[in-house]
């Protein structure tokens, strides 16, 4: 584990920041909405705060990259056009924020900085922006949903980089964990309320952390194994064909992994004034992938499956973006309705080579 | 490009519109200032109001102006054929990577192209005439539908006097078409290369780009990694965020559009390149 600085805060007084933070900028944290969900929403008042949930039914991903952008602004004055860049990026704190979303904000970083292509110099502005603008603060997980798996995916319970400040439900205190400078610009704003934590906290913490590990459910995902044969690129087009027959084209994927951030353009107005937006898009969806005149290399639904599962279980991607693209969070078990959420996924590509071997192991003998 | 601009298309005044063949023309359009690219990139041209299409530039590098040549063939470029000279377009690049061609001096050059796919080769093709000591031979082999679809008809003979040699062929001739009738890889049987010692760039419909690829090497015997290929995807930001453009993992506004055989052989393993 790296050297981290390690704090501790009443629960009262994680309140009483919160509000200050909230008074000072944008707040967004866990909310119960109606049905019962939790999902992060701007807060003006910390009492309306929730703690009672395991995960959002939405990733907070809409306030680095929201749904729907307006990206440049077109005019006409005396007949001479003027255009301007738009790059709304608001002061922002995140709070409740569980480490498997932080890892796909972290994921989404990589890519949208120009990292993953070593260009820089085309680092997305309007991202960026927001994401420097960002403030995070991750409670880490001590009960795992059935649905999670993140222990698979290195995407949690626990992390060790990617957040502001984690905290730790210890009981009474919270254990803060501080990850970066702006996690100390946090503790140096409101010092009387942060006190050292102790060695024993830290071994509270680390027992926490094993504990947690003991009570995942029955969604492994096998990455390794998936991840080598999707990289040998043999796997049987049966596979793909009975996953594409069951897929709904949802585009459900594109609405709720923190790890999924396609999005398409759309220019809304007339030759005269309006806007230029982008939108989320899906690789789901055959559209995606027309090309002009109308001719379509992913048509077939099966296609745009073995596309999607390329993009986050390929060695080439991972050897790009320093990991695989799934983080475990378990939101599309939740809401898969054709039955092709990622850990099916991954067990129907294993589970068709463990046929397949034990057909060659049939002949054999 | 600056970084805050990586959405901001500059605006630049249409010079000149020249109709080429039915549904092309070509757009010239200023430089604006400091601008500079290498063949085979492209631009994201903008007509505010309809969108953003990626465009090859077929100028080369060292010409004074930008020369687009855009075919009609949907929503935003319909309402690009619609504008006059004195209209306004904004532009962002030059994108993508470039046709690597530096280490190929000396060597002989042979182009194929298909249909609209001689307008990103041109600017390559310009760039080597330039400089036309440094390259030995130098062929064009280009097919269209009918000869009336065979691009830039009145640059042919400007070629030839650089000493380009030029073999058209078309799918299907008419009454006065003398020439040869055919898809584009029936030329190859009419070179006389050496293939150690020579690089082909070639652009066109997929198919055709996968038929000559395949030809060129097991045909003629060119090494797969000096047969030169730009692909096409559909874009949506020309900078590798939208994610449209990909193929397997490979993003074709960034890390292409230009691609070497064994690189494009190895996407066929996992995706649709073609
Ligand atoms: C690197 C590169 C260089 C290029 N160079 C040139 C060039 O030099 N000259 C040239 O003429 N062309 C060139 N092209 C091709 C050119 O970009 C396309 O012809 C152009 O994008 C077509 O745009 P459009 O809006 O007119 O076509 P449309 O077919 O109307 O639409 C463009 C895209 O929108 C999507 N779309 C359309 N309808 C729908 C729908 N109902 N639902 C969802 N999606 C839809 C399709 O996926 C389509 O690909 C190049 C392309 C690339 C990638
Ligand atoms: S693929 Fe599914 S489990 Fe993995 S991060 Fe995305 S939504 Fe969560
Ligand atoms: S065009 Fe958007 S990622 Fe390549």
């Amino acid at each position: 584990m790296p050297d981290l600085t390690y704090k501790k805060i009443g629960k009262e007084d994680l309140m009483k920041i919160l509000q200050e933070i909230a008074n000072e900028e944008e707040l967004i944290a866990p909310v119960e909405m109606f049905g019962g969900e939790a999902l992060f929403q701007p807060v003006k008042d910390v009492n309306d705060i929730t703690f009672n949930y395991v995960n959002t039914l939405f990733p907070p991903k809409q306030f680095l990259l929201p749904r729907f952008e307006k990206i440049l602004t077109y005019k006409k004055e005396d007949g001479k056009l003027k255009v301007e860049e738009i790059i709304e990026a608001p002061k922002r704190t995140i709070f409740g924020i569980r480490s498997c979303d932080v890892e796909g904000i972290r994921y989404s970083e990589f890519f949208y900085s120009g990292k993953m292509f070593q260009r820089e110099d085309l680092a997305d502005p309007h991202f960026m922006a927001r994401r420097n603008n960002l403030t995070i603060i991750s409670v880490a997980c001590l009960n795992p949903a059935p649905t999670c798996f993140c222990v698979c995916c290195d995407g949690g319970p626990f992390l060790e980089r990617g957040f502001d400040l984690q905290l730790t439900d210890l009981g009474e205190y919270w254990l803060c964990e501080v990850g970066s400078e702006k996690g100390t610009a946090i503790i140096e704003k409101f010092p009387s309320f942060f006190i050292d934590a102790e060695e024993k906290d830290i071994q509270k913490r680390k027992e926490l952390e094993d504990k947690v590990l003991e009570k995942f459910g029955p969604y492994p995902a096998f990455s390794g194994a998936t991840l080598r044969r999707i990289t040998e690129g043999n796997i049987p087009r049966e596979v793909w064909e009975s996953l594409g027959e069951r897929c709904i084209v949802c585009g459900g994927w594109q609405l709720l992994c923190p790890l999924c951030f396609c999005y398409t353009v759309v220019d809304i107005g007339d030759e005269n004034e309006g806007y230029r937006a982008r939108i989320w898009d899906s690789c789901h969806y055959e559209g995606y992938h027309r090309l002009a005149g109308g001719p379509n290399p992913r048509k077939g639904r099966d296609r745009r499956r073995e596309r999607c599962i390329f993009h986050k279980f390929s060695w080439q991607y991972v050897e790009r973006m320093g990991r695989h693209g799934c983080v475990g969070c378990g939101r599309c078990v939740i809401t898969c309705m054709g039955y092709v959420h990622m850990p099916q996924t991954v067990w129907e590509i294993r589970s068709a080579f463990r046929e397949e071997s034990y057909k060659k192991e049939a002949k054999v003998r | 490009m600056k970084q805050e601009l990586l959405f901001l298309p500059t605006l630049v005044t249409i010079k000149e519109i020249k109709p080429e063949i039915p549904a092309v023309a070509t757009f010239r359009l200023p430089k604006p200032d400091g601008f500079s690219h290498k063949a085979g990139q492209f631009l994201e041209v903008s007509l505010f109001g309809k969108g953003e299409v990626p465009i090859s530039i077929s100028s080369p590098p060292s010409y004074e102006d930008l020369l687009l040549t855009i075919r009609n063939s949907g929503y935003v470029t319909g309402a690009i054929h619609k504008l006059k000279e004195g209209d306004v377009l904004g532009i962002r690049g030059p994108l993508g990577n470039t046709f690597p061609y530096e280490e190929y001096e000396g060597w002989d050059v042979i182009f194929v192209g298909g249909g609209i796919g001689l307008a990103p080769l041109r600017s390559l093709l310009w760039e080597m005439l330039y400089h036309r000591d440094k390259f030995g031979r130098i062929l064009l082999l280009y097919g269209a539908r009918s000869p009336a679809d065979l691009l830039y008809p009145w640059q042919y003979e400007e070629f030839e006097r650089n000493g380009v040699e030029i073999l058209l062929t078309v799918d299907r001739g008419d009454e006065k078409w003398t020439g040869n009738v055919g898809v584009v890889t029936t030329l190859f049987d009419k070179v006389k290369i050496e293939p150690e010692r020579t690089v082909a760039y070639v652009c066109g419909p997929p198919i055709m780009i996968r038929f000559a690829m395949r030809d060129l090497v097991e045909k003629i015997g060119i090494a797969p990694h000096n047969c030169i290929a730009t692909l096409e995807r559909h874009m949506k930001c020309g900078v590798g965020k939208c994610g449209h453009c990909v193929i397997a993992e490979k993003y074709v506004c960034i890390d292409g559009p230009v691609f070497r055989y064994p690189e494009i052989k190895m996407l066929e393993r996992y995706d649709d390149p073609w």
